[in-house]
């Protein structure tokens, strides 16, 4: 919107020069940051002493591991407060008639809906179990996967027509294969299983939220350098042109992440639920499918494709099929907790294995 | 003239007390019937016999439907598809013949006819009353869901009130077939059994098809039962099929007793075997107590004549119905009860009685006239056999469209319910339950989960064992473990090797330790410090710990192996094992070498279990001093306090605190 007002100021009021700041894309990215941190500051209180007051409080969910007792009553959907400060930051930094800001926009909604429903059952039946049934949870999450896909691979896309169904892989120069209308089932299971991960992961204080902000760091260069004409060229990726809105969102879901980690970290004051988690993890999903860089996540996010695995291969092969436990625990980060490694020795060091992991995710710019 | 629909089958079991209901209400000829049921089923087989014979008018009509095969079954369509066709064709029966009430007596067949009578009562295209009978002490699930449109559910038992919430209950009785009620003079039906009235006289049979469990259990029971003077009469049952042959059975068991039994031949005439008896009020009317299985309508005959009953129901039934009828007419006074347990047999496992818990239970009564009195008064005070009227005057009622004035549904005790829950609900209850017979029940639903073929069941089988303490259950327990059986075919590809899966194995271990000690299970805790499954291993350590089990030399080397080269879980379980286990003295080699363990909770196991000998008086601190440095107590792991929650904790205790 800022953009529209600098430009309604300069060109027709004849406003200062400066406001031409605004066309440069990371100026508004480190505003858009500032922006949804500050807004998240502000709000971060109001939201939890409303959560508090609704009696929106954590139901904790038993995974057998060494005492979940302290955490219980904990207010949760603190992902609300993520999603408004994200709204109201980027929708003033934004390029409206983007139409890479608005699919954005979009994922965070619907996934968000979707996480505020799931919160919702368990908060009224009292227990992890009341929530969303898996079928249902997967079947909103796949449909909106569906017309995303659909809508990537349209005519309608704001993808050039050589990169719309292509699959790129990290560290390879080039699409290594056209999917064609197969990459609509590709992009539903990008989105549930993407946006499960990050559900998973969000089982200690501040473990969702900043390997999210990590990945989302590494994407937005990555936006960056496919929106700019000269870097692009360089470093031999297709240029899409307004591509660097993404990188503008990206800064906007960093600002606000740290501004809800704020309140998040060991002892939380508030947990993001589902809500948080399905929000951000669609979110993620859209942004690296319109960059077309889905399958670098399995470097760059490396902790939520750990922590995701771990659980689908406890629960499906172990407890499913074989009868018997294959880790510990699963999410992974309980199978620490129960060896006596402490809640926030945890959080902390998948904190550090997934800035590595950005690291050599931002390898892959050059080497290819 | 007044028009009732009856529906219900499926099996006979269903349609019986709909037809008595049918002959008291249409005999007098103000009203006109029509029956509703699945083609090609019992009911119309029965129907038709009737129809052609001229005993009953009540012309058949069909419309389609099928059990309900589970919300995951793959038939699930089908069903949901039969059931609206039936719907629709049970619509157009009940619009054509326009009844003034429908009378449903459960089964799968009474689904069409039920939800269509409620369908159109709601669009107003049918005025007309809604009456279902239950047979079954546990409700049957057609009666559960139907009961929540129907006007009124009678009930048979008064225990099924509690497994049809939501639901309007009468409770009435069972409709037995007009004729039966009256009981023959005893001497009069000695006579004509060919029985000396002046002896004690058993009557004992499994239903028309017969019981195998029942019967092989009396046959090795008989020589002790003549040899008292006491004259059996026996219903060996017809079954002639490819599972059991009862007659053939009965034959070679008469062999093997004329065999092995020396005195048989003097003891013979006191024995009366039938394969079946045509009129069993004759049966009943002679005899002083009966003993036979827990069907609804067969005991609640027996009851309401006042006959003192050894009831033996079938283990295994949907809903337990059997032991919910027969826990029913125990917690009346009005009959004894005798479980089934799992018996082995050869390589199987069967649902059976064992002879000498038969032979105690059945002399206790015969030998025991008060007690015998005292189960026919509760019989006869609890027990009527008017039901068949009671439900013809309330299908009246509802035929005028009013809603009968009742007397209060009454208290439905505690443990009615238990039946209708599954063994892993069960552990839940468990500490809830405070009655001795509750408890009772769920030891023999312990018995038979640990026979089931679903591993979920078994496994919650187990752990109602060991919560138990339940020494019965042991010998099944270790049967369970030395299980070498193969699984599917999915788990053998992922390099499982053992059909009793890993949670198994690991509570089987859990278990035993709940249970007194015997060189069995010590056999199968050694054997499970070499399970692939690390838990297993685990607990069989901790067990071996709980037991006190002498430590062997091969128990010993698979423990020094386990401190040194397992994983933590398994270190930390040798550690508390050692307390236990092993002579203090000992600690240099078991303990010590725990202190640099790479993980803090093994290190903080070893130091508990050096406390234990400690305190215990094992072992002077004096000794450990010089070495209690070498102890690395760095942790990885530590347990915040929250001021402000232990605040609250004092003020209103942990349950507030959970809730602020």
């Amino acid at each position: 919107m800022l953009i529209w007002l600098a430009d309604l100021l300069r060109e027709e009021l004849g406003g200062p020069g400066f406001l031409r700041l605004v066309h440069y894309l990371t100026f508004r990215a480190v505003m858009a940051a500032l922006t949804t941190f500050l807004v998240s500051l502000l709000i971060g209180r109001r939201v939890i002493l409303f959560l508090h007051r609704k009696r929106i409080r954590d139901v904790v969910e038993d995974y057998g591991v060494i005492d979940v007792s302290n955490k219980r009553g904990t207010p949760t959907m603190g992902g609300l407060m993520m999603i408004l400060a994200i709204l109201g930051g980027y929708l003033l930094w934004l390029t409206p008639d983007s139409p890479f800001a608005w699919a954005a926009v979009s994922a965070l909604l619907w996934f968000g809906g979707v996480g505020m429903l799931d919160d919702w059952g368990k908060l009224k039946g009292g227990s992890g179990k009341h929530g969303l049934s898996q079928l249902s949870k997967l079947g909103l999450q796949g449909a909106y996967g569906a017309a995303f896909g659909v809508w990537l691979i349209s005519a309608a896309s704001p993808l050039p027509e050589d990169l719309r169904s292509q699959l790129m892989l990290p560290f390879v120069k080039g699409p290594v294969l056209d999917l064609g209308w197969l990459a609509v089932p590709w992009v539903v299971m990008v989105f549930l299983s993407v946006s499960n991960s990050m559900n998973f992961a969000d089982g200690m204080d501040g473990l969702a939220v900043v390997p999210a902000s990590i990945s989302f760091m590494v994407y937005a260069i990555f936006a960056y350098v496919l929106g700019n004409e000269v870097l692009s060229g360089y470093l031999q990726f297709t240029y899409v042109p307004g591509m660097g809105e993404l990188a503008v969102l990206s800064g906007a879901v960093i600002g606000a992440g740290l501004g809800f980690l704020w309140y998040n970290f060991f002892p939380a004051q508030v947990f993001m639920g589902d809500t948080g988690s399905m929000a951000l993890g669609g979110l993620l999903s859209a942004v690296m499918l319109m960059l077309r860089q889905e399958v670098l996540f399995l470097i760059v996010g490396g902790v939520f494709v750990l922590e995701g695995a771990s659980v689908l291969i406890q629960e499906k092969i172990g407890i499913g099929i074989l009868g018997r436990r294959i880790f510990y625990r699963a999410p992974i980060h309980h199978a620490f907790e129960h060896r006596g490694v402490a809640e926030t020795k945890v959080v902390i060091r998948f904190w550090i294995i997934a800035l590595i992991l950005g690291f050599l995710g931002l390898l892959s710019l050059k080497v290819r | 003239m007044k028009r009732v629909v009856f529906t219900g089958g499926g099996t006979g079991g269903h349609v019986y007390p709909a037809l008595a209901v049918a002959q008291a209400l249409l005999a007098d000829g103000s009203w006109k019937g029509l029956y509703i049921g699945t083609r090609g089923r019992a009911e119309e087989r029965i129907l038709r016999g009737l129809q052609e014979s001229g005993q009953l008018d009540l012309p058949f009509q069909s419309a389609p439907a099928v059990g309900f095969p589970g919300l995951r079954s793959p038939r699930l369509p089908l069903f949901i598809a039969k059931l609206i066709l039936g719907v629709a064709q049970a619509s157009l029966h009940l619009l054509r013949f326009r009844p003034q009430v429908v009378v449903a007596t459960g089964g799968y067949a009474a689904a069409p006819t039920v939800f269509a009578a409620a369908l159109l009562r709601k669009l107003r295209l049918l005025r007309c009353g809604i009456l279902i009978h239950e047979q079954n002490a546990s409700a049957g699930l057609m009666n559960r869901m139907a009961g929540r449109v129907a006007d009124l559910v009678a009930l048979t038992f008064p225990e099924s009130a509690g497994h049809l919430p939501g639901c309007r209950t009468h409770t009435v009785g069972y409709p037995v077939r007009a004729g039966l009620e009256q009981l023959p003079d005893r001497v009069e039906a000695c006579r004509e059994l060919g029985l000396d009235p002046a002896r004690p006289v058993l009557f004992v049979f499994g239903g028309s098809q017969g019981a195998r469990a029942i019967n092989r259990a009396l046959y090795h029971i008989l020589p002790q039962l003549l040899r008292k003077g006491i004259q059996v009469l026996h219903g060996t049952g017809m079954s002639a099929g490819t599972a059991w042959d009862a007659t053939a059975e009965h034959a070679e068991q008469l062999g093997r007793l004329f065999r092995e039994v020396p005195d048989w031949a003097e003891l013979a005439p006191l024995y009366h075997a039938r394969p079946y008896f045509d009129r069993i009020q004759l049966a009943y009317g002679a005899a002083d107590l009966v003993c036979c299985r827990a069907g609804a309508g067969a005991i609640f005959e027996l009851l309401a004549m006042g006959r003192p009953a050894l009831l033996i129901p079938k283990m295994g039934l949907p809903g337990d119905h059997q032991t919910a009828n027969a826990r029913s007419a125990e917690r009346a006074g009005a009959a004894e009860l005798l479980l089934e347990e799992p018996l082995v047999e050869g390589h199987g496992i069967e649902a059976g009685v064992r002879p000498e818990r038969l032979l105690e239970a059945l002399l206790a009564l015969l030998e025991d006239k008060e007690r015998r009195e005292g189960l026919s008064r509760g019989a006869r005070s609890g027990f009527h056999a008017d039901a068949r009227e009671r439900l013809g005057r309330l299908a009246s009622v509802l035929a005028i469209g009013t809603l009968p004035t009742l007397d209060g549904a009454g208290q439905v005790p505690a443990g009615a319910t238990l039946e209708r829950l599954g063994t892993e609900q069960l552990l839940q209850r468990l500490p809830r339950l405070t009655d001795p017979h509750d408890v009772r029940y769920v030891e023999y639903r312990c018995l038979a989960a640990l026979c089931s073929p679903s591993w979920l069941e078994r496994n919650a089988g187990i752990k109602l064992a060991g919560r138990l303490g339940l020494q019965d259950a042991l010998p099944l327990l270790v049967r369970l473990a030395e299980d070498k059986g193969r699984p599917g075919l999915l788990p053998r590809l992922m390099g499982e090797r053992h059909r009793q899966n890993g949670f198994i194995r690991r509570n089987l271990c859990t278990a035993l330790a709940e249970l007194p000690l015997t060189a069995d299970s010590a056999r199968v805790l050694g054997a499970a410090l070499k399970d692939p499954y690390w838990e297993a291993r685990v607990e069989a350590i901790r067990s071996l710990g709980v037991l006190k089990a002498e430590a062997t030399e091969a128990v010993v080397r698979h423990m020094a192996r386990f401190r040194l080269k397992g994983n933590f879980e398994e270190a930390q379980a040798v550690a508390w094992w050692w307390a236990a286990c092993m002579p203090a003295a000992s600690w240099r080699e078991w303990i010590l070498p725990l202190a640099r363990h790479a993980n803090c909770r093994v290190r903080e196991a070893a130091i508990r279990a050096l406390d234990l000998r400690v305190h215990g008086g094992e072992l002077p601190l004096a000794d450990l001093k010089g070495e209690l440095d070498s102890f690395l107590l760095t942790s990885t792991h530590f347990r915040p306090r929250f001021p402000l929650k232990q605040a609250m904790r004092d003020l209103a205790g942990q349950k507030a605190e959970e809730t602020c």
